[in-house]
């Protein structure tokens, strides 16, 4: 009978099926992405089958866990220890810092990449071979990428964290990496995070890291996928970055979807009142009509769960290219076929489909027999008591989540302004029998003295079937909050970062690296003021720590709590070199203000991090730096400007995502139920066209009925956003220190508009005309 | 079910039915303790001026409906002590509706609605009997047509078919004909004629046409939810649609 009631509606159900279709695509897209881009070995320890290395340490604020290193000579015995062992060749003491080449003046290879210089030795750990020349054996000597286009013999510079020096190229390898002597490398980083092991051809690495694991007890032995954890700090934060997007999408297509869902059943089974109230009469209890309708969404959930599931595999490859090509994946992520994100996705869009429709399913139920004997079908009471209950909810929800978005952490503070969106959106949806019928007044009272029959049919028919009339509006509040909400986030954002900067460096001369991902120490001593990133451990956590000069040592908040730590406790703390200092806390700081987990004497960081680089110098000194390579001066706007565009352009792009994808979806469904409602009012049009109105008469009421439903959706999705990009206006300007004003983004706004209305009232005149050529011909 | 059964001498009874809509002021009495019986093998037509009461009649006989005050027993069981699944379940086995339009399910085909019914309670429709209850109703060759491919008689016919295939105790027709012309409301008609007489069928006809009417054994005149007049005597007689015709004008006059 579900069967047979699903082909009846098919045109009516098309909508969901393309809305859970698309929704079902995208989870198991991003599924298949994030699935595929989990850590992986890196590949330059590919001829190492296993690592023994450090413990992996947490970050306290939960991107990028770090590797323990061991100083220089607890790696040089610990390798002693492991060479001997049976069936190992080598037992390779593994560094990895930052150095780079220049090449015709300019810093050559992956600008972001603070990690790509090694001793000559970790070589052999991808089995990269030296296709010319002789490997680096003394200070002056490099061995370079074949890529670089560099010739044995060459004269050139080698930047590394203490500046740039003299170098020649002694050899050429044939893979990624710049090498340098180990006893140089052992200056450049005297910390050790891993030992590679080559083993002898034919020996089991399971029993060579079983006798490792006898040998290093301390250490953490790993073979195989397991040597994931050594993978760089870089790739931890693309994918970070990268999952966020796939989160967001996932997220926005699941509500979305629901919110599709609900809507058209919501549609459906309005109108069908008739006929459920016909299955009543003949015999259906309550239950089965629940069953029914329940059924219809678990029919279409699974066909477009499936169909989803097809498209979103195809979809993942071009998706992971994407990706990488806006540098939010690694540039080899390759898409692994996995089963089980994809039976999640498929499983997630049913489990939504019937979420969607449970709603619709209870409302059937409680259609009365009766129903089937009324003459038309006028509707019943608009508001029911779940419906209030979950407006309410959804709109105290949004407001508190709208408040909260003032006083979250920067990091938090999209996602809560996302999420109070969502919440006043369905606020808006649900309570939209309420809201729209003084709008519907308000906006008739100008026309209040026309002439013709469309300002009193159009006003009446809005009025009359209120619940009609919020069902074809809730998609396009979703719509047009949606964009408004992004493109307005992103434009108060790149409005409020560069005008703080720029506020508080105001009459500063700013050095910042150039081609290089940071300021090595020559830079940053010709003056002025900088801070040192680095990483340190203490206890169980791997904590970012800032060196500064002249400040007290302090540590945030959460980085306290986890340390258990107090103002006045001493901690003792691992540095990049293996070594440990004991650090006393002088302050605690709120969490959330800058990037200052830790905040710690800059000496300390030079003393113990070699290769530490600094991200900006203020106050810097041009004529000092001259002829540095890779450092480039900048007024304090510039450099706002530059530290904003970077930003500014992720932003966008997570913007115009999440935007392209809501829209469309959200197209979807007004279409869908724009033109599920004409369908339903053929009975009204053949009443109309016998009372003299002509087809282009109903056309242009049906044009006029839609305009005012997108006026009205548009007006309540403009106000849903309002809040939240009110809260987070509050808190940029908390953040920022300087004032920060509510802005929208007209262009992505007023396009979004146009569009929703163009297509809604196409979709309604399409409609209308079938079903007034129906009416007509039946 | 712990339901007492009484010995029935009437498929359907009315005792002291009273039902009001709305309240205060605007309360309209649309049964003024009304009682009635219907006996079994019997086919009533209930007629009177519009707001006399009938539908309001029939969906409370039904279970459609409850009542404000009075009983309703259907083949001796008593439907205000009911839950709406029981009553539900009731309907589904005891009672077949035909109504005025909208009698069928648009996306199934004709059998399909006609089986509908027994499927619901969750039987499985034997094909032959389906297919008898067509052939019953004329329309054997029709079985897999949808409502849109039949004419507004076929589909009452059909209709017909699928209120009669559970055997119900009482069949309730609410202006069966309303929407049909002469000649198809003669083939309505004379299928709910022949259900009464060939089957022992109990039918519940509510009309405004005379013509209608003239096909019952007896005719039951409401006005202002009492019964304001029965007219008895074989059905089909000549003569008799026109005596009807003249009661219900001196009934809408007076």
């Amino acid at each position: 009978m579900t069967l047979a009631s699903v082909r009846g509606r098919a045109v009516s159900l098309a909508g969901t099926f393309a809305g859970l279709a698309l929704g079902v695509a995208l989870i198991a897209m991003s599924l298949l992405v994030y699935a595929s881009a989990q850590p992986r070995p890196p590949e330059r320890l590919s001829a190492a089958p296993v690592v023994v290395h450090g413990p992996v340490l947490p970050d306290a604020s939960g991107i990028g866990d770090g590797v323990r290193p061991w100083s220089a000579d607890q790696a040089q015995a610990l390798a002693e220890r492991l060479a001997v062992l049976p069936g190992v060749a080598a037992a390779v003491p593994d560094r990895s810092f930052y150095a780079q080449l220049v090449v015709d003046g300019r810093p050559v290879g992956d600008p972001e990449d603070a990690g790509a210089g090694h001793g000559w030795p970790s070589a052999a750990l991808g089995a990269y071979p030296l296709t010319k020349g002789t490997a680096p054996d003394a200070d002056g000597e490099v061995a370079a990428g074949a890529a670089t286009g560099l010739a044995v013999g060459d004269r050139t510079t080698l930047l590394t964290g203490g500046g740039p020096a003299e170098v020649t190229v002694t050899g050429l390898v044939d893979g990624p990496g710049v090498y340098v002597s180990e006893q140089a490398a052992a200056r450049l980083s005297p910390g050790v995070a891993a030992i590679g092991l080559l083993l002898h051809p034919g020996a089991d690495p399971v029993a060579v890291a079983a006798a490792a694991r006898a040998a290093a007890p301390d250490a953490t032995v790993s073979t195989g996928d397991e040597r994931a954890a050594l993978e760089p700090a870089q790739a931890a934060k693309t994918r970070w970055l990268g999952t966020q997007l796939l989160i967001a999408m996932a997220s926005l297509a699941v509500f979305v979807t629901v919110f599709v869902v609900a809507s058209t059943f919501a549609l459906s089974t309005a109108q069908r009142r008739r006929e459920l109230g016909l299955l009543r009469t003949v015999g259906a209890t309550p239950r089965q009509i629940c069953r029914m309708v329940m059924g219809e969404a678990l029919l279409v959930g699974g066909a477009g769960g499936l169909a989803g599931a097809l498209l979103g595999v195809a979809a993942a490859v071009p998706a992971a290219r994407l990706l990488a090509d806006w540098g939010l994946a690694e540039p080899g992520l390759r898409i692994r076929p996995e089963p089980l994100p994809v039976l999640a996705a498929v499983l997630v869009g049913v489990g939504v489909a019937l979420t969607g429709a449970y709603a619709a399913a209870r409302r059937a139920a409680k259609v009365p027999p009766m129903a089937a004997l009324r003459e038309a079908s006028v509707e019943a009471k608009a508001m029911g008591l779940g419906r209030w209950l979950g407006g309410g909810g959804a709109l105290a929800l949004g407001g508190f989540l709208a408040v909260r978005t003032a006083t979250a952490a920067a990091e938090d503070r999209v996602n809560s302004a996302l999420f109070a969106a969502m919440a006043l959106t369905a606020a808006a949806a649900l309570l939209a029998p309420v809201l729209l019928p003084p709008l519907v007044r308000l906006a008739g009272l100008p026309l209040r003295g026309s002439r013709g029959a469309g300002a009193m049919l159009v006003r009446a028919e809005t009025l009359a079937a209120v619940r009609r009339t919020a069902a074809t509006a809730a998609p396009v509040i979703a719509t047009i909050g949606f964009a408004v909400l992004l493109s307005g986030m992103v434009a108060t954002m790149r409005e409020a970062y560069p005008a703080g900067q720029a506020a508080k460096l105001a009459g500063l001369t700013i050095a910042v690296p150039d081609g290089m991902p940071g300021l090595p120490a020559t830079a940053v001593t010709t003056g002025g003021r900088s801070v040192l990133p680095t990483r340190v451990y203490a206890g169980d956590v791997s904590v970012a720590a800032f060196g500064t000069t002249g400040g007290p040592t302090s540590v945030a908040a959460g980085t306290a709590d986890a340390l258990d730590i107090r103002v006045g406790d001493s901690v003792t703390v691992t540095f990049a070199d293996g070594l440990t200092e004991q650090l006393t806390i002088d302050k605690i700081t709120p969490d959330g203000q800058v990037d200052d987990d830790l905040i710690l004497p800059q000496e300390l960081v030079r003393q113990h991090d070699p290769s530490a680089l600094a991200p900006s110098l203020l106050g810097a000194d041009p004529t000092a730096l001259a002829g540095q390579p890779g450092v480039e001066v900048l007024d304090a706007k510039a450099y706002a400007e530059r530290e904003g565009a970077e930003d500014g352009r992720l932003l966008w792009l997570f913007a115009t995502v999440l935007i392209a994808l809501s829209v469309g979806y959200t197209g979807i469904a007004v279409a869908n139920t724009m033109a599920m409602s004409a369908d339903g009012r053929r009975p009204d049009l053949g009443v109309l066209r016998r009372a003299g109105a002509t087809t282009r008469q109903l056309l242009r009421y049906a044009a006029a009925e839609t305009l005012l439903v997108v006026v009205l959706g548009a007006g309540l999705g403009l106000a849903v956003t309002v809040p939240p990009l009110l809260g987070m206006a509050a808190g940029l300007e908390q953040e920022v220190g300087a004032p920060v004003t509510l802005r929208l983004h007209w262009p992505v706004t007023t396009a979004t508009m146009l569009a929703t209305a163009l297509l809604a009232i196409t979709a309604a005149v399409l409609a209308t005309r079938r079903a007034a050529r129906r009416a007509a011909s039946g | 079910m712990t339901i007492t059964q009484t010995p029935v001498a009437e498929a359907v009874r009315l005792t002291g039915a009273r039902r009001v809509y709305g309240g205060g002021d605007q309360a309209v009495v649309a049964l003024d303790d009304l009682t009635l019986g219907f006996a079994p093998g019997t086919f009533t037509a209930i007629m009177g001026p519009s707001g006399s009461g009938k539908s309001t009649l029939l969906q409370c006989a039904a279970g459609l409906d409850r009542l404000t005050a009075g009983t309703v027993h259907l083949g001796g069981v008593d439907l205000g002590a009911l839950n709406e699944q029981r009553r539900t379940v009731l309907r589904r086995d005891r009672i077949g509706f035909v109504f005025q339009a909208f009698n069928l399910v648009a996306s199934l085909t004709a059998a399909q609605n006609v089986e509908l019914p027994l499927r619901l309670a969750g039987r499985r429709p034997a094909a032959a009997a389906v297919r008898a209850a067509l052939a019953e109703v004329g329309l054997a060759d029709r079985a897999g047509h949808r409502p849109s491919e039949l004419s507004g008689g076929q589909q009452q016919r059909v209709a017909i078919a699928r209120a009669l295939i559970t055997r119900p105790e009482v069949v309730f027709a609410d202006e069966p004909t309303g929407a049909l012309d002469t000649a198809a409301s003669r083939e309505v008609l004379g299928l709910l004629r022949a259900a009464v007489d060939g089957h022992g069928q109990t039918v519940v006809m509510v009309t405004h046409d005379p013509v209608a009417a003239s096909y019952a054994d007896e005719v039951v005149f409401l006005r202002d939810g009492r019964i304001a007049d029965r007219l008895g005597g074989p059905a089909g007689l000549p003569g008799r649609a026109e005596q009807i015709a003249a009661l219900m004008t001196r009934l809408e006059q007076r």
